[in-house]
């Protein structure tokens, strides 16, 4: 068995939402204000306790709505399969295939 | 007839907690409580005149009146009160019978007042936020209890307490000085976060009521970033974070209640408006002279928001961004995510020495993402029995449905 990486591209990125120069001006005008004023020592330090989480029946202050540990863990979709085709016909019933598309790469393994 | 619940409920919160703002402006703040007996009287007549003759055609104006005749009646049998009756009858009466209110700024300013009053750096933390949900949100007690995962009781001590401190200090309705702007306002926007974070963060509970939350925070969120009095860069810094991350919550969990993780949601469910309407929040924030943690935290919200797959996620840029979010808010927590975002862009070995270093801070011992992630980086290095454990010490933790069968599916993956 190997270890392949499933990435589930979507077909419905919808562009006209915002369009790439508007999404680009917006990015830009961003960046260049932050680099403008994160060298000058304006950065504003939480005050403690900003962030309020529930902890056994009191609250701490810690939490905070970041997607990486909440989001990401597990990564991305890493399925078991004997060879390349039969993880092609493991996807094959993702729902995900209704709106979007699969990727398939056999991972190196450390 | 079987529209009657939705309407009224979407009424509820939002006609409720704006005559509940007027209504305590015109009273004083000292009858907070009276205001929102008369409201719900009028609410309670609602519901009983409405299931019996349909919804009326301006049911907000309905609404405006009963709530009118309720206190008039209030201020007759009080005679602190009496003195009021014109500016009662000033307040609601042109209102009720007006279907688009020409008064939209003056209730867009009681409601902002309201906000400032329930939000005073004087009341308790938590007591704010509850406070907040109750009066200008217009959710019940027990809704704001499930949603916190608090005893009814604790919440309703919380808001009477509230209410106390503000009859005893003499907190005032009203817009603060130009001086003492700023600080209120960081408070306000300090509530609206936390009220996001808790529907964001979904420990456990009611989903219904908490996506409630988020789409409330919003709300809120976008009535300070564009009232004139409030919409400083950083109120559109917050917005911004709160639209890219809710963008996102139709898609966390799937059709069979299981979480979906970020590379396996369906992007096709994001909702691409919110998402546009983040981003022209963002490009609003990035202005003025000061960088504050909501201005980074929404700009690594926007990374994920625009990658048009998780492969194509910009890691290097997120990564840059909790560096600049560590200086900014130094927590164990943001040193997590920083950790997670670093295994995806220099690999799991990494993200775990930078775990290491955190892992037994005080704050961090309950933490559900901690042993998970650890698990995970564990199973990504291929040490199988380590990830097994790290994924049973999530195990033991207070979560949601969801998350449980998540952290089960794991284990299982683990045991191959």
């Amino acid at each position: 068995m190997s270890q392949y990486l499933i990435v589930l591209r979507d077909a419905n990125w919808n562009p006209e939402s915002l369009s790439p120069e508007e999404l680009q001006a917006i990015m830009k005008k961003y960046r260049t204000w932050i680099d403008g004023i994160a060298g000058k020592g304006n950065k504003l330090r939480d005050k403690e306790g900003r962030v309020v989480r529930r902890n056994g029946s009191g609250v701490s202050v810690t939490d905070g709505p970041y997607s990486e540990a909440k989001e990401v863990i597990g990564g991305y979709i890493v399925i078991e399969a004997d060879s390349y085709e039969d993880a092609v016909k493991k996807c094959e019933d993702s729902p995900h295939l209704v709106n979007g598309s699969i990727e398939i790469r056999a991972l190196e393994v450390r | 007839m079987t529209e009657i619940p939705d309407v009224v409920d979407h009424l509820f919160r939002h006609a409720a907690g704006q005559m509940v703002s007027t209504l305590t402006r015109v009273f004083g703040p000292e009858h907070l409580s009276l205001a929102e007996e008369v409201v719900q009287e009028a609410l309670i007549s609602a519901l009983q005149q409405w299931g019996l003759r349909g919804i009326p055609e301006n049911p907000q104006g309905w609404l405006f009146q009963v709530a009118r005749n309720r206190a008039l009646d209030q201020l007759r049998r009080d005679a602190s009160l009496r003195a009021k009756e014109p500016e009662i009858i000033a307040a609601l009466h042109e209102r009720a019978d007006d279907p688009h209110p020409a008064f939209a700024h003056e209730l867009r300013d009681d409601q902002l007042r309201m906000m400032l009053m329930c939000c005073h750096p004087a009341i308790p933390r938590e007591s704010r936020v509850a406070l907040t949900l109750k009066t200008v949100g217009g959710f019940s007690v027990d809704e704001i209890a499930r949603a916190f995962l608090t005893k009814k009781e604790t919440i309703a001590q919380r808001i009477v307490r509230a209410k106390r401190l503000i009859r005893d200090e003499r907190i005032p309705i009203e817009m603060p000085s130009r001086v003492e702007l700023p600080e209120r306002v960081d408070s306000l926007l300090e509530v609206i976060y936390l009220m996001f974070n808790e529907g964001y963060s979904a420990h456990a509970g009611d989903d219904l009521v908490r996506s409630d939350l988020c789409a409330e925070a919003i709300r809120l969120g976008r009535e300070i970033a564009m009232h004139p009095a409030t919409d400083v860069p950083e109120a559109h810094a917050l917005l911004a974070l709160m639209l890219m991350q809710a963008a996102r919550l139709p898609a966390r969990i799937d059709a069979a209640g299981e979480l979906s993780t970020l590379a396996e949601q369906d992007r096709a469910l994001w909702d691409q408006a919110m998402i546009a309407d983040g981003m022209r929040q963002l490009g609003e924030s990035a202005e003025g002279e000061r960088l504050t943690a909501y201005h980074v935290e929404a700009a690594i919200a926007s990374c994920h928001a625009i990658a048009e797959s998780f492969e194509d996620t910009d890691w290097d840029a997120i990564v840059a961004h909790y560096d600049l979010l560590t200086e900014l808010k130094p927590t164990p927590v943001v040193a997590l995510n920083r950790a997670v975002a670093a295994a995806m862009a220099e690999g799991p070995a990494a993200a775990m020495s930078a775990i290491e270093e955190i892992e037994s801070h005080e704050s961090l011992q309950n933490y559900l993402p901690l042993p998970a992630t650890l698990g995970e980086l564990c199973l990504r290095l291929g040490d199988r029995r380590r990830a097994a454990e790290y994924f049973t010490r999530a195990l033991e933790l207070p979560a949601t449905m969801p998350e449980k069968k998540f952290l089960l599916r794991k284990l299982e993956a683990c045991g191959r």
